[in-house]
């Protein structure tokens, strides 16, 4: 075949999901295995990681649809927040549409800071759960819709819809992910069981990032979705444990260590930290849309099964092409 | 009948007039004795209430600043007439309010910095601090005198231990001298004729003011090392065990020792709250899980609790006067609650970590030292605050009041104290908490800022879109869509 990209082509309307030619397929590499194939090195079967960025980032600034989306929701979480009492820095609105775990992350330290650690709090963590997961849910189907069709309709909103007991799910495994975290990982120690925790929120996007797309395009039960989620992170040649570290990386320390007037407590964030705030809300969408783009790129090459390593390390690539999955279209 | 009064009537006056007098007379004296030991221990006096209604009221001007003699910190002061006292590394300072000049000082083996604390025995003004372990040394008793307490040091051991010391103010001569249990770090706290100090080793001890017998001692699980509370007939200690990582607060009944009630177990991880203060009955403190509790004195049940943002430092201690609490969390907000109830009244984020500073009242309003330096005032009916000033480099510290001046403790490298006095050419201020809502100013911004990070990212992804293509429908990869309806994994190289 030819170097370019294919995909496979719509066999009826309404619009239906489109894939990716894995971008090294023509190139038939051996994808390297274990962990260094997880975190890169070698061809990537996947798009590269500024294309699905550069991809996902596209998809969102050219819907105003979605570009609103990101650019409203912050604003209208920081009235909530103050509505019921939130006293803190505007600074924590730079996670407010980040992928979970982190979201989950930035949900729990909220909570926490209004209502304190108690009953109150799980109904805090319950109703962010609850909101959070249909709102992905939505954002997921339009920006599946906006990578398939260049636009944004209605059915996208449907299809995220259909999305949202996965997406629901993803959310209470992040919230058990983190909670878990907390109560083990200071056993390790403060150095090992800050780095547990921090590998425990990457293993965390790392198996679940896909799950949304997964469930937009191919309508699968839940637990399904998510073990697919987790067996095309673990694909080899993925790099997609280098694309869940770049997210940590950039959705923690940098966007919360250079958000303008930082850890200073305020209801009225200045203007430089509205557009960073919202800047940031964009770029997580990006990053949305851009896991969105990998998983439509690497959606035929998922098995049915869980791989057996050691079969795969042998024959990757007749292997992968026998178990191309069926895939609802 | 009527044309001269009745001779009851006239007696009754008489004894009315008379018990009148009596009672002025009693009340000046006693306000003269009041006044005359204005602020004689931390926060004010053995409740720790920070509270004085006649206080000097903001704004203020520096009226002198004392940096200790031997370059190192000094403890919180403590205000008798018109001395301020303070403890150094090196000796106990006397330091005149007028001038900042040192009026008198005590040497001072070394050991921890707390405040020292002023009490009455025998009509004279005793002042009590804790002294050493000298530096390196493992002698219990590095200065001994001749004046120290018979038998106060016979039974200690080989570890190097904290004396605490009695001094009659008037001429400074040491009256006493006893051994602690262990090195002290709490302060002094002087209820009527009784001296309470806890150490490191978790040993709460009683003293007699006039003559240093011990009255009683007890121990709780942890170290004791803030100051002690006194108030209604009870001593109020918290204890911290670092190793467990729980604090409990304990009562102790004030003339035998014993127990009052179980220990009020605090429920959080850390160690980190503040001491604690009484007042009508109740026991404040602000714990390690961000909540000021209010504790029964009489029974130790919990009586209410109110959310801040962040926890404690033990250099803190709520203020209560009122009918309010105000408290200063570690991360810089200043609290007033209800005392009835803990509900929150106003909140003022002053933004910067309160680490050494407690909050007082003077007046109607409320004083805390921050850690960048500056000492504020806040207003106690609003909140909003009226005044600032950025007094030293390092941390500032308590604050004690006196008739006419503020002395605050300063750190840096200058450490030592500052005295500020009513300005009367001082302007205020009225700056509402950085945290009230302001919609306008809010939507304003929010507008402007949404307004440019939409056109930045659309304009520019118009532009991209026309040269990439929007999502998978690129001008490539839909010429490739369009010619090809091949299923990709046929065209794999697999």
């Amino acid at each position: 075949m030819s170097g370019k990209k294919k995909r496979r082509s719509a066999t009826s309307r309404p619009p239906q999901p489109r894939e990716i030619e894995p971008a090294a397929r023509a190139e038939t590499p051996e994808p390297r295995r274990g962990f260094g194939g997880l975190l890169g090195g070698g061809p990537s079967i996947l798009p590269s990681i500024p294309r699905s960025l550069g991809r996902g980032l596209l998809a969102v600034v050219t819907q105003p649809i979605l570009l609103v989306v990101a650019l409203v929701l912050p604003f209208l979480v920081w009235l909530a927040l103050l509505a019921i009492g939130f006293e803190g820095s505007a600074g924590r609105l730079v996670d407010v549409l980040a992928l979970p775990p982190i979201a989950t992350y930035f949900d729990l330290g909220t909570g926490a800071s209004v209502v304190g650690v108690g009953p109150a709090f799980l109904v805090f963590t319950a109703v962010s759960v609850l909101v959070r997961g249909v709102v992905y849910a939505l954002l997921a189907g339009m920006v599946v819709e906006a990578l398939e069709d260049g636009r944004v309709s209605r059915y996208g909103l449907l299809r995220g819809i259909a999305a949202i007991p996965v997406v629901l799910v993803v959310q209470v495994i992040s919230f058990s992910l983190i909670i878990a975290g907390n109560l083990f990982f200071p056993i390790l120690g403060p150095g090992i069981g800050f780095l547990a925790f921090v590998a425990a929120l990457v293993g965390g996007l790392f198996f679940l990032g896909f799950a949304p797309t997964a469930a937009v395009r191919q309508g699968r039960g839940v637990l399904e979705t998510i073990r697919r989620s987790g067996r095309a992170a673990q694909l080899p040649g993925t790099r997609q444990l280098l694309f869940c570290a770049l997210y940590f990386f950039v959705a923690l320390p940098v966007v919360v260590g250079l958000v303008p007037g930082g850890t200073q407590l305020g209801a009225n964030p200045s203007l430089a930290a509205w557009v960073f705030i919202l800047a940031v809300s964009v770029v997580h969408l990006a990053f949305m849309a851009a896991l969105a783009y990998r998983w439509i790129a690497v959606e035929p090459l998922v098995p049915e099964e869980p791989v057996r390593r050691r079969v795969a390390r042998t024959e990757p690539a007749r292997r992968q092409a026998s178990q191309r999955p069926r895939g609802r279209r | 009948m009527h044309d001269r009064p009745p001779t009851r009537a006239v007696r009754l006056a008489g004894i009315v007039a008379a018990a009148a007098v009596v009672a002025t007379l009693v009340a000046g004296t006693a306000a003269a004795q009041e006044g005359r030991t204005a602020w004689s221990q931390f926060q004010g006096g053995s409740a720790h209430d920070g509270f004085r209604d006649d206080g000097p009221a903001p704004p203020y001007r520096v009226r002198w600043s004392f940096a200790d003699p031997s370059g190192d910190r000094l403890s919180a002061a403590i205000v008798v007439t018109e001395v301020a006292i303070t403890v150094g590394p090196e000796a106990v300072y006397g330091v005149d309010l007028s001038d900042g000049a040192i009026a008198w000082e005590i040497q001072r083996a070394g050991g921890p910095l707390s405040v020292p604390a002023v009490g009455t025995a025998g009509g004279e003004d005793v002042l009590v601090y804790v002294d050493g372990p000298a530096p390196g040394s493992s002698d219990p008793s590095p200065t001994p005198t001749a004046t120290a307490s018979p038998g106060a040091t016979d039974d200690a051991d080989d570890e190097a231990v904290s004396e605490l010391v009695g001094v009659t103010l008037a001429d400074r001569t040491e009256r006493w001298r006893v051994s602690l249990d262990a090195v002290s770090r709490s302060g002094v706290t002087i209820d009527g004729d009784m001296v309470f100090v806890g150490d490191q080793g978790g040993t709460l001890s009683a003293y007699s003011l006039a003559d240093g017998t011990s009255r009683w001692s007890t121990t709780v699980t942890g170290r004791i090392d803030t100051p002690v509370a006194s108030a209604d007939d009870a001593v109020i200690v918290v204890a911290r065990d670092a190793e467990e990582g729980r604090v409990a607060l304990v009562a102790f009944d004030a003339a035998t020792g014993e127990r009052a009630w179980p220990p009020f177990e605090i429920p959080a991880t850390s160690t980190a709250g503040s001491a604690p203060s009484v007042a009508d009955g109740r026991v404040i403190l602000g714990s390690a899980d961000r909540f000021v509790r209010a504790v029964s004195a009489e029974d130790g049940t919990e009586v209410w609790t109110s959310l801040v943002l962040t926890l404690f430092s033990p250099a803190t201690a709520p203020a209560l006067g009122d009918g309010s609490v105000f408290a200063a969390d570690f991360g810089g907000g200043l609290y007033r609650l209800d005392a009835a109830d803990g509900k929150r009244m106003w909140s003022h984020q002053l933004n910067e970590v309160i680490l050494r500073g407690a909050p007082v009242v003077s007046g109607d309003a409320v004083i805390v030292g921050l850690a960048d330096g500056r000492l504020v005032a806040v207003d106690a009916a609003s909140g909003h605050l009226i005044w600032q000033e950025d007094l030293t480099e390092g941390a500032l510290g308590a604050v004690a009041i006196s008739d006419d001046a503020l002395i605050a403790v300063t750190g840096g490298p200058e450490a030592g104290l500052v005295a500020l006095e009513n300005d009367p050419e001082g302007t205020l201020v009225d700056v509402p908490s950085p945290t009230e809502f302001d919609p306008g100013t809010t939507f304003g911004r929010y507008a402007a800022a949404a307004t440019i990070v939409f056109f930045v990212a659309f304009v520019p992804g118009i532009y991209a879109r026309r040269r990439f293509g929007s999502g998978l429908v690129s001008e490539g990869e839909g010429d490739d869509e369009r010619d090809d309806d091949a299923d990709p994994g046929e065209g794999g190289g697999a």
